[in-house]
């Protein structure tokens, strides 16, 4: 005869069986010993334990608590940022306005856009325009920057060099402290988090 | 979680609203529905009257300050429970406290059990094992490692079904059965020992 498994038992006593399966489970534990006393163990301690008596909670806890919010600013639903509010507002008026005009126009929506179709045409050729023109000026923004970054690692180089290896350490030394003396300003200087409802 | 143990939460979402637009009385009627289960777990999980008091109450007060972060789509019972399980994680770190390894043997045998089924006709000798048995009970469920303990109380204390625990916890349905079953298991064996 196959014993039940300790999986079952718990199953079984977890009330997740169904029909047929709890009538073999029961089937077995009429003729097997074994697993009657293996069952009979778990299903006590269940109930002990579903038996433990509840904790007191004392009549003011709730009094306690309210007490502790009362210190608390209301915590408010997350809002959308007032930017993303103005750009959708400007979407939402910016189409409603189109759809008046053609409204208005009273012309369908292949006539309308071929009607503004040349001036939408020039508009974009003037955009591109200037998002070439700033291209180029990021361009020429980058080519400085990398001729001054040259520069003052050339000057390092030949500073280095003059200096030799002595000179050298204490003017990575010397750098290291400024950092780190400027970090612990900083820090003690700008606040780093916010601490809320920290008892 | 069974309504012999708590109450419906289908008007929490509602209650967490109000909230949210600063009626603080809503928050009143969450703590007294919730006060029970939360102090049941959090006192199995400190043991101390005074700290699961007080674990209980910054508890609720983390949970107030965090609706905003509050999904009507799941079960309030299980966000709060969340947060309370969070709360005494941070809480035992803080206090380095160890847990039981789990390498630790299981006495798997089934019929090796020393619990005597009491005489059913003498009911106070019934009582007194009954007794007995829960006090023998909550000091095996200190022995218990905490993160087994945590789901064995969830289990058969708060009645949380394994789909609130494996919600609560983050982790597959499958998982949190197989950890309940060996926290069952341990509990027994542990029981077993003390027997």
């Amino acid at each position: 005869m196959n014993c039940l498994s300790v999986d079952r038992l718990y199953d079984d006593l977890d009330g997740v069986l169904t029909g047929a399966e709890k009538e073999a489970v029961e089937r077995h534990l009429q003729a097997c010993e074994s697993c009657r006393s293996a069952r009979a163990v778990r299903g006590r301690i269940a109930g002990a334990a579903a038996d433990l008596p509840p904790f007191e909670v004392p009549p003011d806890f709730a009094a306690g608590v309210m007490a502790g919010i009362a210190a608390l600013p209301v915590p408010a639903a997350k809002k959308l940022r007032p930017g993303l509010v103005w750009t959708a507002a400007a979407v939402a008026a910016a189409g409603a306005g189109i759809g008046m005009g053609m409204i208005l126009a009273g012309t369908g929506t292949a006539a309308w856009l071929s009607r503004i179709g040349p001036a939408f045409g020039a508009q974009l050729r003037n955009a591109a325009a200037f998002a070439a023109k700033g291209g180029k000026l990021l361009f020429l923004g980058g080519k400085i920057i990398l001729g001054v970054s040259r520069g003052v690692l050339d000057f390092l180089r030949s500073t280095a060099e003059i200096l030799g290896p002595d000179g050298r350490a204490v003017l990575i030394g010397g750098t290291l402290v400024i950092l780190i003396s400027g970090g612990v300003f900083l820090r003690r200087r700008l606040p780093v988090s916010e601490r809320t409802h920290e008892k | 979680m069974p309504e012999d143990k708590r109450s419906s939460g289908s008007d929490d979402p509602k209650l967490v609203r109000r909230c949210l637009h600063g009626d603080r009385k809503a928050f009143e009627t969450i703590v007294l529905k919730y006060q029970q289960p939360m102090l049941n777990y959090v006192s199995r999980m400190v043991r101390e009257r005074e700290m699961a008091l007080d674990v209980s109450q910054e508890v609720f007060l983390r949970a107030y300050a965090a609706l905003p972060s509050y999904r009507s789509q799941y079960k309030f019972s299980t966000w709060l429970f969340r947060i309370a399980s969070n709360y005494l994680i941070d809480h035992w770190r803080k206090k380095k406290i160890t847990a039981v390894s789990l390498d630790q043997p299981l006495d798997d045998a089934e019929d090796g059990c020393t619990l005597q089924v009491a005489d059913e006709t003498a009911s106070v000798l019934l009582e007194l094992e009954r007794k007995e048995l829960r006090a023998r009970l909550e000091k095996a469920m200190d022995r218990l490692p905490v993160h087994l303990k945590e789901l064995f109380v969830w289990r058969h204390i708060s009645g949380l079904s394994y789909e609130e625990m494996a919600e609560i916890k983050n982790l597959p349905v499958g998982t949190v059965k197989n950890r309940v079953f060996q926290a069952k298991e341990m509990m027994r064996g542990l029981l077993e020992e003390t027997s």
